[in-house]
């Protein structure tokens, strides 16, 4: 096991693996930074290229690209309000305002140190965890996987900030939105109008662009200046967030753990964990004022979480064949190409491949955030740019981003109507993150429900994993209220006793 | 000005110039072919797109760029669509999608923007079969566990009503008297094999060319956990995975069905043997047509894509165009009640 190990850090260094993973790490530099195009749509692209290639080369070539994306999409989702990526929407919450308070390079600092801690550790935790992940991984079934769905539910409300039901809403906005398109089971269309192109439903990457990227268009339009709105000090604090990634190192620990946990369940993707680990921070937090308005946690929380998955995300790919997105959908097709067929024999027989695999991604990881973090002032300059300069680049990017979903006008419509949708949001105060995460567990739950219910009837409720999550979303729900009941209740004491000894 | 407007009308004239005049070769040197591939980059339509598209170019007169463009929706109903209607008619642009949207427009499917028997097939990919398989520690080992009413009950995984894993079974079931439980809502091929294998069902149904590209492992090796019952059509293929497996229509004949049941046995399992197809729209002229058929001919017969194809495991049993539009034909002129029984079985 340990030899394969290190042998499967040599073999990243050798020649020309490692040359190819520098060139995968430039294309994902650029992919990430772009908004609505992403990790998907460049792998397709590289995807001809690697039929010439071994093994070891093609995956440096596709991990190094697909590796950094999730590290260089917090620099967009922090930078502009816009997600990079899917996986990078929750850095948003609090990366943006940051920025917007002239805390750029603390966020951007921070969003990197902690993505390198969690591809570290998420890689780590998977190299220890393949003797049991087997078991592990088939541990889980349709009911878990609505277990799981539920468990995102409950973290509605901790997304919504300040408008707890405002927030709740949305969530359910989102859910319904969810529906769109053919029922899993028997194929009836719903919402469709007549068009085909819905029959799949929204497209996520275009209700996430228009959701965030439009509004902050328009804001910065209307306000006519630069992103930041204040200038606080100079502008780096890269070095503050660094910091900061340690010196709330659980968060990072923890949020590096959901995210390897959500990685390792096939077919749960970092779309969920990225808001799960942002909840986390949340609610562990003691003082939660800050959430929403710029607090440096909530970007550790994600920025180490959808890092920390990539790694994991390989397992139920290899082993199962079973992608948890789009991106790992086109490298299994990758792994088909150079006639490598998943299966839990490839656990054992192609050790050292893996092992290489899981380097891949801490050494693309390490490179990236050593090259950011020279160019880092740099970009955190971006947000003293004026706005007018700033928009048409942006726009052209939005809507490329948003056609690119589906090559086709109807994504592009899809972006805008989200676009508008957004900027209601924005006006009236409501949290468009609960959205989205109705959007993204809508598909899991409405199928694992169904296919519970016809596999096991009530019984999937008895399961010991089923329970266990149940229990973890209820305390979710509910556990916030107590500690606020019991907090008022000791306040009331307190009071009683002072007044009678008055 | 007037020389201006002249040189403007002569350019228009030149661009919009019916190309059908100029030879095969002129209109494709230095032209662009897209290949609008109507799923998401990483499944098998689009693996086989990227395939062809590295070697097709040299056997194209001109050798034009082939570029590809995903266009994902409503199972590539979308891209069919699009390449029938909007898309140029001059030869320009390939489609790719699943064979199973012949049926789709036999049933009258809503949807169905196009007529199969009018497009331009250029190729296949796969001559394949439908099948089912059990888990080993199922209890069930042969077809005959499952049939009759003294059978057991098979829960088999599937995604989606009228695609390639629930037809067999709803098929089988129809006809030849099995009883699988077909429990549908998986969101692909990927989730329904690992419902079989975390044993969340009993088995599953999908075709051959899927066992052999993505899941051998169930199979043979140290994770094997199935083994295949029946394939659809009138003979087996000689594979290990098969040996002394029934095929559909063989076990009708020897449990005596009737016309009918062997009628929507041929039915359903013709469309597999057109498995990963190719066409252009109805108005691309004949000669580009032919130079793309022997094109897609030539290209499958190129060692460079041999050679791929070998080292991930495919084993290619590609037909012409020619045979594609035959089998397309075949099957919409199914005879009516068959069709309608299908619809039936399938709901």
């Amino acid at each position: 096991m340990l030899e394969a190990f290190l042998s499967g850090l040599l073999d990243v260094f050798a020649y020309p693996t490692f040359l190819l993973m520098l060139l995968g790490i430039a294309a994902g530099f650029v992919v990430g930074i772009l908004p609505g195009i992403g990790s998907p749509g460049a792998m397709a692209i590289m995807l001809p290229f690697i039929f010439a290639m071994k093994p070891l080369e093609a995956f440096a070539f596709l991990l190094g690209m697909y590796a950094v994306t999730a590290t260089t999409g917090d620099i967009t989702s922090i930078l502009f309000g816009v997600p990079g990526e899917v996986v990078s929407a929750a850095t948003i919450i609090d990366g943006h305002p940051m920025a917007k308070h002239g805390e750029a390079g603390r966020a951007l600092g921070a969003a990197l140190m902690s993505s390198l801690v969690g591809a570290v550790i998420g890689a780590f935790t998977l190299a220890a965890a393949i003797p049991i992940v087997t078991p592990l991984v088939l541990s889980f079934k349709s009911p878990e996987f609505l277990a799981l769905g539920l468990l995102g539910i409950a973290f509605l409300a901790v997304l919504s900030g300040e408008s707890k039901l405002k927030g709740v809403l949305a969530g359910g906005m989102g859910l319904v939105l969810a529906m769109v398109g053919l029922d899993p089971q028997e194929n009836i269309e719903r919402y469709t109008f007549g068009l085909v192109g819905l029959w799949e439903g929204v497209g996520l990457v275009a209700a996430l662009v228009g959701l965030f990227a439009i509004p902050e268009i328009v804001d910065l339009w209307v306000k006519g200046t630069g992103i930041a709105e204040t200038q606080v000090g100079k502008l780096g604090g890269v070095w503050q967030g660094i910091k900061d990634t340690f010196i709330h190192l659980g968060i990072t620990l923890r949020c590096s753990m959901i995210g390897t946990f959500f990685g390792l369940v096939p077919g749960v993707s970092g779309a969920l964990s990225q808001w799960v680990a942002y909840g986390h921070a949340v609610q562990s937090a003691s003082d939660k004022s800050r959430f929403g308005k710029g607090d440096v946690r909530g970007v550790l929380g994600p920025g180490a979480a959808n890092n920390s998955g990539i790694g994991a995300a390989m397992i139920p790919t290899i082993a199962f064949g079973v992608p948890g997105s789009a991106t790992t959908a086109i490298l299994l097709g990758a792994f088909i190409i150079q006639g490598l067929q998943p299966g839990p024999k490839m656990l054992t027989e192609k050790l050292s491949l893996i092992f290489s695999m899981v380097w891949l991604i801490v050494v693309s990881n390490i490179i990236t955030v050593m090259v950011c973090l020279i160019f880092l002032n740099q970009l955190a300059k971006i947000t003293h740019i004026r706005g007018a300069l700033l928009i048409p680049a942006l726009l052209t990017l939005v809507f490329l981003g948003g056609y690119a979903d589906t090559n086709s006008y109807l994504a592009l419509a899809i972006t805008l109507s989200f676009g508008v949708v957004g900027l209601v949001m924005v006006h009236q105060g409501w949290p468009r993150p609960p959205m989205v995460l109705g959007l993204v567990l809508g598909p899991l739950i409405e199928r694992n429900l169904f296919i519970s219910y016809e596999v096991y009837r009530f019984g999937f409720l008895l399961r010991p994993i089923v329970v266990v999550i149940i229990v973890i979303a209820l305390a979710v729900l509910f556990l916030p209220n107590i500690q606020e009941m019991v907090i008022r209740r000791s306040a009331l004491k307190e009071k009683a006793v002072v007044a009678s000894e008055e | 000005m007037g020389k201006k407007l002249w040189l403007l009308a002569a350019s228009f004239a030149f661009l919009t110039a019916p190309a059908s005049g100029a030879s095969v070769e002129d209109f494709y040197r230095g032209k662009t072919i897209r290949i609008v591939v109507g799923f998401a980059p990483g499944g098998a339509t689009d693996t086989n797109a990227r395939l062809l598209q590295k070697v097709l170019p040299k056997h194209i007169p001109g050798s034009p760029n082939i570029v590809i463009e995903n266009k994902p929706g409503g199972g590539s109903m979308l891209a069919a669509n699009t390449v029938y209607n909007t898309e140029p008619q001059d030869g320009s642009v390939i489609g790719a999608f699943t064979q199973d949207l012949v049926l789709q427009q036999a049933l009258a499917a809503p949807g169905v923007r196009f007529d199969a028997a009018k497009y331009q097939w250029l190729s296949s990919t796969f001559d394949t079969a439908g099948m089912c398989a059990a888990r080993t520690d199922s209890g069930v080992t042969r077809i005959e566990d499952v049939i009759g009413d003294r059978g057991k009950e098979l829960v088999v995984s599937s995604f989606g009503k009228g695609g390639p894993s629930h037809i067999p079974p709803a098929v089988f079931n129809a006809t030849l008297g099995t009883r699988f439980k077909i429990v549908t809502g998986y969101e692909g091929g990927a989730p329904q094999r690992l419902a079989v294998k975390n044993k969340e069902v009993q088995g599953f149904c999908t075709t051959f060319q899927t066992i052999m590209s993505v899941a051998a492992d169930m199979f043979e090796g140290p994770g094997a956990c199935c083994k295949v019952l029946i394939v659809a059509g009138s003979e087996v293929e000689n594979h290990p995975f098969l040996k002394g497996v029934p095929a559909a229509e063989k076990l009708a004949e020897k449990l005596g069905k009737g016309k009918d049941d062997l009628a929507l046995l041929r039915a359903t399992h013709a469309i597999n043997r057109i498995n990963l197809p190719q066409a252009v729209a109805p108005g691309v002229p004949q000669d580009r047509v032919q130079a793309l058929r022997r094109a897609f001919e030539k290209a499958f017969a190129d060692p460079e894509l041999r050679a791929a194809a070998e080292k991930m495991k495919m084993d290619l049993s590609p037909k012409t165009g020619e045979e594609v539009s035959r089998i397309v034909q075949e099957l919409l002129s199914t005879p009516k009640p068959v069709l309608a029984r299908l619809k039936e079985v399938i709901q």
